[in-house]
């Protein structure tokens, strides 16, 4: 379990991180979403005890900044960048991370079968091609089989295969019961593998919740697009309005043969009771679901605004 | 705090592997072992300016390009091993791991100091090759000439300590290899520059200025090494100068101190600075 208490981070006289406090329960994933410079990468840096900061961080009842070493222990943390030699050799590379946490070299053997790495065990690490860093750097990763695991933006390098594998790893490594904080600006990675999203911006939280408490937070709209038959003269326009207002749904246009709402989703029924009542006939009917996307650009703008 | 001393060994045998493979390290180990020690000597043998006889006195005059040599060697790679790793992102991996910063550079400078002395230490082997058993080694004194060779290594691990230092404090390689560069230089050539043109004006004065030779690493080890190995000539005039001072076979303590102390205070530096930073 992670706990932080009113944390706050300065480089110099920047500030980067503003009095945060959250809790992450053991076996919860929490996907810690904001753009770029939001202090998402410092925040991680702080649990793992890498920086100094204000505040209390506690991981697993222990306090970050007395017993960092015996905390690193309990996390494997994978960064966004490389984390390779290049002048040592696959096995080299593994071996010294193993040697570094003291697992034993029949793990690092296992860990080599398992990622299909054998015929590459005396290759330089610069050899190889990018794919081949990829499946090494997994390995190293899934050397250790710690409690917690911290990811920072762990999908920015990986290729469209990758990032599926990852997504299965992540719900696989849940399901075991780990305690997962996954730092990302690619709102993609919230889909599937979420539990929980703190939406930061600025060094400070502009949310926390589910996505679906995300999209209603920022009030998003669904867009329903209507085709009717026929073109609509001036009157079917002004009866279609009166019955869209009297239910309540102001926000409409009417254009040759469309008619678009955008309303809340829980208003879909109203409005095809509306058109029916208007007597139209249907010749197409689509649904924009609104965007997570455009949830995250609303919910940041307005903090950036703030 | 408890260092563990098994993370210690982890990461300096990384250091000694990740050295070895270096092509750098291996381009600038080839130019000292052929340049240095090898070729010049060679060449006067074949010119006719040296007989194959006294190797080991013949090698002294070598002598300060090796140390001075050893010591490009040393600031280049020193230089680059954190800041490198800064770059290429395996250092915040490694802090990462439950290791200790105290642990990494000492890990660092272990692994370092090992591979640079057994690249050293093969130059000069083959160098002395051709007199082993001959009268001249004999004349030196075993004990004086394992005690050059630690000197050697004292030097190195000296030069190393400022590296390390180098690179812990610059933002990027190219700053660092510039600031190892230019200590080298000063060590090297402008302090000793510097050092004569300022007996030369003390005059009379000039007992006192002797003290200011401790500033200098490469100066105390070239001195040292001289005295132990007694060589027949050695081209640099403040290391002669210093030499008839001190005298050949005089006390060596004040200068092994030297290089004791001038290891310690750039290694505890890069501790220190290593600790206050961020990364």
């Amino acid at each position: 379990m992670i706990e932080v208490e009113n944390l706050s981070k300065k480089y110099g006289k920047v500030k980067i991180i503003y009095d945060l406090s959250f809790k992450v329960e053991k076996g919860e994933v929490v996907v810690l979403l904001g753009p770029n410079g939001a202090g998402k990468s410092t925040l991680l840096k702080c649990i793992l005890g890498l920086v100094r900061y204000n505040g209390k961080i506690r991981v697993n009842g222990l306090d970050v900044k007395k017993e960092g070493r015996e905390i690193r222990r309990k996390i494997t943390y994978i960064p966004q960048q490389f984390i390779l030699y290049p002048n040592l050799t696959v096995e080299d590379n593994l071996k010294f991370y193993a040697n570094i946490r003291g697992i034993s070299q029949n793990t690092v053997n296992q860990s080599i079968e398992k990622s299909k790495l054998e015929h590459f065990a005396n290759k330089r690490t610069k050899e190889l091609s990018e794919g081949l860093h990829q499946r090494l750097m997994l390995a190293i990763v899934s050397l250790t089989d710690t409690p917690i695991l911290l990811f920072d933006e762990p999908t920015s390098n990986l290729d469209f295969k990758r990032v599926l594998e990852f997504k299965e790893m992540i719900k696989e490594e849940a399901k075991n019961g780990k305690t997962i904080l996954l730092s990302t600006h690619l709102l993609s990675d919230i889909n599937d593998i979420s539990e929980k999203v703190i939406v930061m911006n600025n060094g400070k939280f502009v949310f926390r919740g589910n996505s679906e408490d995300l999209l209603k937070k920022t009030n998003m709209k669904t867009d329903i697009t209507l085709t009717i038959h026929e073109e609509l003269n001036n009157k079917t326009r002004a009866k279609i309005k009166d019955l869209l207002h009297k239910a309540g749904i102001e926000n409409e246009s009417i254009k040759n043969e469309f008619l678009t709402i955008s309303t809340e989703a829980s208003r879909i029924i109203s409005v095809l009771k509306a058109v029916e009542e208007a007597g139209l006939k249907i010749k197409d009917f689509r649904i924009s679901e609104p965007s997570l996307a455009k949830a995250f650009l609303e919910i940041t703008n307005e903090s950036d605004e703030r | 705090m408890r260092v563990s001393i098994s993370s210690i060994l982890t990461i300096a045998k990384k250091e000694i592997k990740d050295s070895i493979r270096n092509r750098w390290f291996l381009v600038l180990s080839s130019i000292f072992f052929l340049l240095i020690l090898q070729i010049p000597y060679i060449i006067l043998m074949l010119l006719g300016l040296f007989s194959y006889e006294n190797v080991p006195g013949k090698t002294g005059i070598f002598l300060a390009y090796a140390i001075s040599l050893g010591g490009l060697i040393t600031v280049i790679v020193g230089s680059l091993s954190i800041v490198s790793e800064k770059e290429q992102g395996t250092l915040s991996y490694l802090l990462s791991q439950p290791v200790r910063k105290i642990e990494i550079i000492i890990g660092k400078f272990m692994g370092l100091l090992l591979a640079i002395s057994l690249m050293m230490s093969i130059g000069f082997g083959i160098a002395m090759l051709p007199s082993i058993g001959e009268a001249e080694i004999n004349s030196i004194g075993l004990e004086n000439f394992v005690y050059g060779v630690v000197t050697m290594f004292g030097a190195t691990a000296v030069m190393l300590g400022i590296s390390l230092a180098i690179s812990v404090v610059s933002g990027s390689k190219t700053m660092a290899i510039s600031l190892a560069l230019f200590i080298w230089l000063f060590f090297t050539t402008i302090y000793d520059s510097g050092f004569l043109g300022t007996m030369l004006i003390a005059a009379d004065e000039t007992q006192a200025y002797f003290y200011f030779i401790f500033l200098n690493p490469i100066e105390i080890s070239e001195i040292l090494m001289n005295m132990l190995l007694n060589p027949i000539l050695n081209p640099n005039l403040s290391v002669n100068f210093m030499i008839n001072y001190f005298g050949i076979g005089g006390s060596f303590e004040p200068l092994s101190l030297a290089i004791l102390v001038w290891a310690i205070i750039p290694l505890g530096f890069s501790v220190i600075e290593f600790y206050s930073r961020e990364y």
